[in-house]
């Protein structure tokens, strides 16, 4: 698969702490790991009173599946997120639709939520909880949303009833089945990479440090040396390009969200 | 946990007693400060969870006992005297902390009443409504719980914790009430919590994970200042304002 320079460079955990993903013409410097008490916070800013803590290579003094994170391939990174992150699936679908009331919104909300966990796997510390550390990422997720929603017209029609949990809460629609979050964590597809290089550079950047590293966007600003509002509305013309880019591909990779298979 | 340091702090109302549960490392970039219900103190458990949880990442905690409380009283005092007591306590911490730091008032269900009441006055940077009651059980929303949301709302952004089987209303109503008269509030459903948060067994959610959204919603209301809710990034993106 003809992978690019700088999507390997994200997707290789050796690379990290403290690296930064390479980008074209953009040689920065370490990369800050703060963590938050409870665990791991994919998403925002850290106050910088909470020390950074080693990641990655330190490896864990008990639990039952102690892995060194340093040493683990690629393969075995991804082998591990599915033994371990996937049986959650389930009950975080559980949740999300409870908290959405709409079965298509809380595909989307589990299956950014797993994307993000995937692409930040390698800073989970492993023997910590898992779950938790899901659950943090899914509340952080569904607050992102709920923000550009409110900005937006209301969608109304396909809330769930109360009666309909019991029956459609336990178990996620066809479209969040294992196999699929298999076939999306599976990046980089060769589409994918080639969408994203086509964006100019400073979406490009943006999205990368953004979408890939999980990096707040305060971080990306702090990284590319711009305003945040610059890394917003960068951010926000890079993913629209993309997605207009990888329309196709979604409905050919069953990705899209489908709400029929659960009505 | 470090011990809070009480004060006890003379109001017009009579005295309240402050629990602060201060940043013991850096600087504090956040003050919340929460007040109890109508029916417990600040032993509740989100109270001393948040209390717990957020001074580590750089929020200083107040807790405030109301003078009913103080006074040993089983029944709360007056609407005038709880809003007087808060308003005059949130005065006295904002004058002594850093001005530049972002300040968000709230409170457990009555609490929550209370503070977007005084969110106008004290000029706030936002409010954390956890478990807002919207109307009392079995009985319709009431217009006076309703629009003292939305004028919090339309002062400062607004985010409000709500369990999906809560009888005092529930995230929906939350915010179907809200979307009605054109208040932008930010609710977080969390999922099968009741009135305190509390969860059955049969739940796909522990109480740790509902801390979980708990802590992470309201670090994101004091310290994410990216995300649109300070006060200018808020007004930017347009979000807090009546639409």
């Amino acid at each position: 698969m003809p992978v690019t320079p700088v999507l390997m460079a994200v997707a290789d955990p050796r690379a990290t702490p403290p690296t930064v993903p390479t980008l074209p013409g953009r040689r920065t410097g370490q990369a800050r790991l703060p963590r938050h008490p409870l665990g791991f916070t994919l998403m925002d800013p850290q106050p910088d009173t909470v020390p950074p803590v080693a990641d990655g290579g330190t490896p864990v003094e008990e639990g039952p599946a102690v892995v060194d994170q340093a040493l683990e391939s690629d393969e075995e990174r991804k082998a591990r997120f599915e033994r371990d992150a996937l049986p959650y699936l389930d009950q975080l679908y559980g949740g999300a639709l409870r908290m959405t009331r709409n079965p298509a919104d809380a595909e989307d909300l589990v299956q950014e939520t797993y994307v993000k966990a995937y692409a930040a796997f390698h800073q989970y510390k492993d023997g910590t909880n898992l779950k938790a550390w899901l659950w943090r990422i899914l509340t952080n997720t569904y607050i992102n949303t709920y923000r550009k929603k409110q900005r937006q017209p209301r969608q109304t029609g396909s809330e769930v009833e109360d009666w309909q949990f019991a029956k459609a809460g336990v178990v996620p629609p066809e479209g969040l089945r294992a196999a699929d979050v298999e076939a999306m964590v599976n990046l980089p597809d060769p589409r994918i990479v080639e969408a994203v290089q086509s964006l100019p550079e400073e979406f490009r950047d943006a999205v990368l440090l953004a979408d890939v590293e999980g990096l707040s966007y305060k971080e990306v600003a702090e990284r590319m040396g711009t305003p945040v509002g610059t890394v917003m509305s960068r951010l926000h013309r890079g993913r629209k390009r993309l997605r207009e880019m990888l329309e196709d591909y979604v409905h050919e990779q069953g990705l899209a969200p489908s709400v029929r298979e659960v009505e | 946990m470090a011990e809070p340091a009480v004060e006890e702090i003379e109001t017009t109302a009579g005295v309240a007693r402050v629990h602060h549960y201060a940043v013991d490392r850096g600087v504090p970039r956040a003050t919340l400060v929460l007040g109890h219900g109508a029916g417990g103190g600040i032993d509740a458990w989100d109270l001393q969870l948040l209390a717990r949880e957020l001074p580590p990442i750089g929020v200083d905690v107040f807790l405030v006992e109301q003078p009913w409380r103080v006074k040993g009283k089983k029944v709360a005092a007056s609407q005038p005297q709880v809003d007087a007591a808060f308003r005059e306590v949130v005065s006295g911490i904002k004058r002594s902390g850093d001005a530049l730091r972002r300040l968000v008032t709230g409170g457990r269900s009555t609490g929550a009443r209370i503070a977007c009441r005084t969110a106008a006055a004290l000029e706030v940077d936002g409010v954390l409504c956890l478990a807002y009651p919207l109307h009392p059980p079995g009985k319709p929303v009431t217009d006076a719980r309703m629009a003292e949301l939305a004028a919090a709302a339309a002062v400062c952004p607004v985010t409000v914790l709500q369990g999906d089987r809560d009888p005092f209303g529930t995230p929906l109503q939350v915010a179907e009430s809200m979307a009605e008269v054109g208040a932008r509030v930010l609710v977080v459903s969390v999922p099968w919590a009741d009135h305190g948060f509390a969860i059955p067994k049969k739940a796909a959610i522990t109480r740790d994970e509902v801390g979980i959204i708990l802590v992470e919603t309201a670090r994101r209301v004091l310290l994410d200042r990216s995300a649109g809710t300070g006060p200018l990034m808020n007004r930017a993106a347009g979000f807090g304002s009546l639409s």
